[in-house]
């Protein structure tokens, strides 16, 4: 799908472009690229995701472990027990 | 709160992680072969798919696609569940994703050597596995995203960001460059045409760079340092910062691969000027991985795993220096085309690459088989293996392409070239050649050392199939909005795609007039298209893989017009599917091989000899043999249907020609066959060979001609 539409909108800028329409097509195809990324980037500061910047980086070293108290105070060993399924 | 328990499945991670292994060999192997055949020409002993031409992009491939896709896979699949606290998204697409992968790596191990290919860099795999990749990469996306839309954890850890940009960009940048229109099973013509094909090409290819080899493994880089040095990233806020930066600027800076190209100027500056700022969130990446390691120092002196990253770390930190100052013209003047392009790249691969996927293998195999690593010993000798390797790949290579580019710059007092002959600028470096070979021995030795190495860690550990966890479930967690704007946080990456999908389909239906295009105008009236016989000729130029020794672009300057002619022009290569500008100058540019009283013309008989047996003519020269090419009659079944597509592309062949174009070739490769005939050579007018004299005898020639009349439409 995406292929053809792609062909498709190369070989129309091609038309009214003619010689260097690459160029035109890739800019365009940069910009939505960017601009995606840009909505990301937009999404991501608006919903919160880096409010904190310190503590994803910790948290991330802890596998096996829950963040609240419930899961503090399941026994540590039967989290570590290795199992073969 | 409730608790929700879940399982982390490690069999998809161990199944890429076995493949990184097996292709990485493969791969450096195939490597090693050509770094021989670079001196040792003949080590193919006349099998066409053990050629230079036909094994480099095997080798590309395999080290680009094979070794460091597995290898990204290996972490992704590992390092998501952890990072968003639930199991990846599906099993069955991880299975779907694992083998549908080895499978084109397969058919591309197949295809390669025997010489089907586009005939673009890094984009060679013909339509069938083109569009295989596509399919099997958008299975990867959507359980890469339906995992993080089912993450128990608010926050998105960088590593993941950097997962989703590589999965986003590679999917448009493989589909944009793969548009190619089939001539048969195996053979295909891409749609871009000369200069503009070589835009799209280069935009992929440094792209490819930037979505493959980097930003996967930034990703990696942010999982597995601090695992392995058990302290944070050093700056998180800089991690965040240097990732949005680095997707933004990546994406403009292919041009750098074109200046001095017929490409408009003020693109190959638009290149340059990104190049050059991707300095900045390029050492941002590299510092915040070093700097994660301050205070801890004494750790890298024990743990091999550390001192792999930090190598690893460093030389991306060198490459990501070195690209932008190879991006500045003057720089590019002197360094294109030559084996400096190859010892950067290798420090990227055998560096950054490298080095992280081996410190990634010592880590995570003693995890996942719940052991110790087998020797610490054996994994410190392959350290040092792995970086003596790499230097003494490196550095031979920067002082031959610098030693080579002054030589062909040379002129004598007299205003002459003071080296005329290509091959006393090959001769001259050919011992750097036999370093860099030696240093591929260092490193692969170092490979071979860590295989056993896993394999005995690996025996005397047992598998966890699966690991548990827990965690809460994030809906209680953090929401509390309505249910409508709920949904859309829930999938900001679903709809980044959607609205992607939107907007090309949008633009499509404004510009409407598909089938009234008139493309390929040539600025240059007397350029024509191709004769059948011409485009055969082309096609085997490509099948052997010439593209890797021999460029067909001369830049405008002085030294480089002394030797091969005119600079070249955009509007000479407009019929051009693919463009063969090349990147590399092995041997000499070919772009005015054909122009009769040119620098370097050849006739056909020389030619025929030098494709025969290339040491007869030019004793010391590196190209392998091609005597099949004298022996294998050249298939014209698919003339018509070849003549069709290019048609199909607007290339002005008269109408209904496709159905008499044999004749005219018959034609064209009696008068040829019949000259060398004359001249003592034994050959038939139907071999390949006399296709490929033809190709070359009209290369760079169209320009001097005089501008065609209306009936005479092909030459």
């Amino acid at each position: 799908m995406i292929t053809i539409h792609t062909f498709a909108l190369f070989l129309t800028f091609q038309y009214f472009f003619g010689e260097m329409s690459a160029i035109i097509f890739l800019i365009i195809l940069g910009i939505v690229v960017a601009g995606g990324f840009l909505a990301a980037f937009v999404w991501a500061v608006r919903s919160g995701q880096y409010d904190d910047d310190y503590s994803p980086s910790v948290r991330m070293l802890f596998d096996k472990k829950a963040k609240n108290s419930e899961a503090d105070q399941q026994p540590v060993k039967q989290e570590d027990k290795i199992e073969n399924k | 709160m409730e608790i929700q328990k879940f399982t982390y499945d490690n069999r998809v991670a161990r199944m890429f992680m076995n493949a990184t292994i097996l292709w990485g060999i493969v791969g450096m192997l195939v490597g090693l072969i050509i770094a021989f055949e670079l001196f040792l020409p003949n080590l193919s002993m006349n099998i066409p798919w053990l050629s230079f031409g036909r094994l480099r992009p095997l080798h590309t491939n395999a080290v680009i696609f094979a070794f460091v896709g597995n290898g990204m896979f290996t972490g992704i699949y590992y390092s998501t569940p952890r990072l968003l606290k639930t199991p990846m998204f599906s099993e069955l697409l991880g299975r779907i994703h694992f083998w549908g992968w080895q499978l084109i790596i397969v058919a591309a191990a197949i295809t390669l050597p025997l010489g089907y290919t586009v005939g673009k860099e890094y984009a060679e795999l013909e339509w069938p596995i083109d569009i295989a990749i596509a399919l099997i990469w958008v299975v990867f996306g959507i359980n890469l995203i339906m995992t993080t839309v089912k993450r128990r954890v608010k926050h998105i850890y960088v590593a993941i960001w950097f997962y989703i940009a590589t999965f986003v960009t590679v999917a448009v940048l493989h589909i944009v460059n793969s548009i190619n229109i089939p001539v048969s099973l195996l053979k295909s013509y891409p749609i871009y045409a000369g200069v503009q094909d070589a835009l799209v090409q280069w935009w992929y290819g440094h792209n490819a760079v930037a979505f493959f080899l980097t930003t996967p493994y930034l990703g990696l880089m942010y999982y597995f340092v601090p695992k392995a040095a058990n302290r944070p990233i050093y700056s998180y806020k800089l991690s965040i910062i240097h990732f949005w930066a680095l997707i933004f600027l990546y994406i403009w800076a292919g041009p750098h691969h074109l200046l001095y190209s017929a490409l408009p100027d003020w693109a190959q500056a638009l290149g340059v000027v990104f190049s050059v700022m991707l300095i900045a969130p390029s050492w941002g990446g590299m510092i915040n991985g070093l700097l994660t390691l301050r205070g801890a120092w004494d750790k890298v002196r024990e743990s091999p795993v550390l001192k792999m990253f930090v190598v690893g770390i460093t030389a991306y930190g060198m490459s990501t220096f070195e690209g932008p100052m190879l991006s500045l013209k003057t720089v590019n003047a002197l360094t294109h085309f030559t084996d400096w392009t190859i010892a950067h790249v290798h420090i990227g691969a055998l560096g950054w690459n490298g080095m992280l996927t081996f410190g990634m293998l010592y880590w995570l195999m003693p995890k996942l088989f719940n052991t110790k690593l087998f020797s610490v010993k054996l994994a410190n000798a392959h350290f040092w293996l792995a970086t003596t390797g790499m230097l003494f790949f490196a550095i031979p290579l920067y002082f031959a392409g610098v030693t080579q580019s002054l030589m062909w710059k040379q002129f004598t007092a007299e205003g002459y070239l003071q080296y005329p002959n290509f091959i006393e600028t090959v001769v001259q470096i050919l011992p750097m050649y036999h370093l860099r070979a030696f240093g591929g021995i260092l490193y692969i030795t170092g490979v071979i050392l860590m295989i056993y190495n896993l394999i005995k860690t690996a025996r005397a550990g047992q598998f966890n199939a699966v690991d548990h966890d827990e965690a809460p479930a994030l809906a209680a967690a953090h929401h509390g909005k309505d249910k409508g704007h709920r949904i859309i946080e829930a999938k900001p990456v679903v709809f980044t795609i959607l609205a992607t999908v939107a907007i090309l389909i949008g633009g499509i239906v404004e510009f409407v007039p598909m089938f009234m295009i008139k493309t390929n105008v040539p600025t240059i009236a007397s350029v024509q298209p191709y004769t059948p016989l011409e485009l055969h000729g082309r096609d085997l130029y490509l099948r052997e893989g010439c593209y890797n020794c021999h460029s067909q672009l001369i830049r405008p300057f002085r030294s480089e017009v002394e030797r091969y002619g005119e600079y070249s022009k955009a509007g000479e290569t407009v019929y051009d599917h693919p463009f063969q500008f090349g990147s590399k100058r092995t041997g000499p540019d070919l772009a005015r091989e054909g122009v009769l009283g040119g620098p370097i013309y050849k006739p056909d008989s020389w030619h025929y000899n030098h494709m025969v047996d290339p040491q007869k003519l030019v004793a010391q020269s590196i190209m392998p043999g091609y005597p099949w090419l004298a022996t294998r009659k050249l298939n014209i079944n698919n003339t018509p249907r070849k003549i069709e597509v290019m048609q199909f592309f607007g290339i002005p062949y008269p109408e209904g020609y496709a159905q008499t174009a044999n004749e005219d070739l018959m034609k064209q490769a009696g008068q040829i066959a019949g000259g060398l005939r004359s001249g003592g050579i034994e050959v038939e007018d139907d071999r390949e060979i006399i296709a490929l004299i033809a190709y070359l005898q009209r290369l760079g020639t169209d320009i001097k001609k005089p501008a065609p009349t209306q009936k005479q439409t092909i030459r």
